[in-house]
């Protein structure tokens, strides 16, 4: 879901640019395994969430980026969603009585 | 839809998944190259930097893994892996693989040898016509406990006379012996039939005839058939076999016929050998009813079935035990011809096959067992394996 999150926000984005994203918008409170990255991004690339190109970085290195799908973007309010409902139901409970 | 394109990227995906790979790698390789280059501007020292990256970044080799993974063929990729290197290790130790293979081998070879000769013997067709419409018919006595004994002529002769349920009845003589004395001495075990034996069971003779009507004719030349086995052994397989004269039992007779090898006598009492020597035989000869010389055969009607006919034959036998004073006690008994032909051999051939699966399991158990001691001589080098990260599952398939 973050994932899909820095996408949406970023546009066309690689790899490494996804993870710091994740990280400097956090605050550093959620630090990931970078490397899982990889293995989450193949995977909705199957799914066809994501589309992949090379280009250019930067400093002129060469780099995949990722993009964002409209299947993708339902995707992604799907897990919003989703998520939004948890996050109420934790809370009700957790609320101080 | 949406399913369906998955399956189609997932294929795309395998086709090029070397090439795929390799552009992992290099992203990945990308990726490290940004971090450490990130840290080094925090202020990270040279070295420290690269390491710190690699750090953040987990088990790349992993990562690489799980993405391959993603791909969805990897259970193949790794089956295929896993037999190759299979191959490889069995090679290089001779001996167990030979071991193996010889213990699997006699195991697997015995079975399948007795189990074709089980097959052969108990699941084979009879060598007669429509085998499943034949049946036996027998005498019995349920209170002696006498069960399945010939009958007389004149009793087989009602039988036939009054049952409806057969397309036709006929009956072999008790086994005797033919002795040759021309051309050559010799003892042939033999048999005595009616008129319509060969044809109800549906027998063609390899060479030759069958007894026609008029062999049974009183006063005609008499005739006499060969079994295969006696035409090869005793005679040599002359090929003149056919109106060659020979003098058995004091009468002359001519062969006018050689059996096929593959007949079998249908309905052997105990101890009977298979027959060599045919003769045609009149029965009405013998008149008394208490002479039970006679194996009965009979052909079910297409539209009768055995219980039918069974019942038909317990209602003629009450009749003649009502009518004949012999026949006092004495029952019916119908039994398919296939029955009848394999009981006997039934019990032992189960016996064998048993032995066998046991045998079988012996091999398995002994293969079982060099596994055992095989994996122990492996130990070490599951635990390196385990360190490197092989996952549990990955590790004892193979």
């Amino acid at each position: 879901m973050l994932i899909l999150k820095s996408l949406a926000r970023l546009g066309p984005m690689h790899g490494y640019g996804i993870a710091l994203h994740i990280q400097q918008t956090s605050e550093d409170v959620l630090q990931v395994e970078e490397g899982s990255l990889y293995p989450a991004l193949q995977r909705m690339l199957i799914k066809g969430w994501v589309l992949a190109e090379w280009g250019q970085s930067e400093n002129n290195r060469r780099a995949r980026y990722y993009r964002l799908t409209p299947a993708g973007r339902e995707q992604l309010n799907r897990e919003i969603t989703e998520f939004e409902r948890v996050m109420r139901a934790i809370t009700r409970v957790i609320q101080p009585a | 839809m949406g399913r369906l394109s998955e399956i189609r990227r997932r294929l795309q995906f395998f086709s090029r998944r070397n090439e795929l790979d390799s552009e992992l790698e290099e992203e990945m390789r990308f990726h490290l190259e940004m971090k450490a280059r990130r840290n080094r501007e925090n202020g990270m020292p040279e070295d420290e930097a690269y390491y710190a990256a690699r750090r953040q970044f987990g088990n790349a080799t992993r990562q690489r893994e799980d993405s391959r993974e993603a791909w969805g063929w990897s259970a193949i990729e790794r089956f295929a892996k896993d037999v190759q290197i299979s191959l490889r290790v069995l090679r290089r130790d001779a001996g167990f693989t030979a071991l193996a293979v010889l213990t699997l081998g006699l195991g697997i070879g015995a079975t399948t040898a007795i189990f074709s000769v089980i097959n052969g013997v108990l699941l084979r067709p009879l060598p007669y016509k429509d085998p499943d419409r034949l049946v036996a018919i027998w005498q019995s006595r349920k209170q002696s406990n006498v069960a399945r004994t010939l009958t007389s002529y004149p009793n087989f002769q009602d039988w036939r006379e009054q049952s409806r349920s057969f397309d036709g009845m006929t009956a072999a003589s008790i086994q005797f012996t033919a002795t040759l004395t021309e051309p050559e001495p010799d003892v042939l075990d033999a048999r005595g039939v009616d008129r319509g034996f060969f044809k109800t069971l549906g027998i063609q003779v390899a060479r030759g005839r069958v007894f026609l009507e008029e062999d049974f004719k009183p006063g005609r030349e008499s005739v006499a058939l060969l079994s295969w086995a006696a035409w090869e052994l005793r005679f040599g397989r002359d090929p003149n076999i056919l109106g060659r004269k020979v003098r058995a039992n004091g009468q002359v007779r001519t062969i006018v016929g050689v059996l096929p090898q593959w007949y079998r006598h249908p309905a052997p009492a105990e101890g009977d050998k298979p027959p060599e020597f045919w003769i045609p035989m009149d029965f009405s000869g013998i008149k008394a009813r208490q002479a039970g010389v006679l194996t009965v055969i009979a052909r079910l009607k297409p539209e009768v079935s055995a219980a039918e006919a069974r019942s038909e034959m317990a209602g003629i036998g009450r009749r003649l035990a009502e009518q004949y004073a012999i026949n006092k006690g004495s029952e019916i008994e119908v039994t398919p011809l296939a029955d009848v032909l394999v009981s006997k051999m039934r019990r032992p051939l189960w016996l064998l096959l048993g032995a066998v699966l046991v045998l079988l399991l012996c091999a398995c158990v002994n293969m079982a067992n060099l596994l055992l001691a095989r994996s122990v001589q492996r130990q070490r080098e599951f635990a390196i394996r385990a360190v490197l990260g092989g996952r549990r599952g990955l590790l004892f398939g193979r």
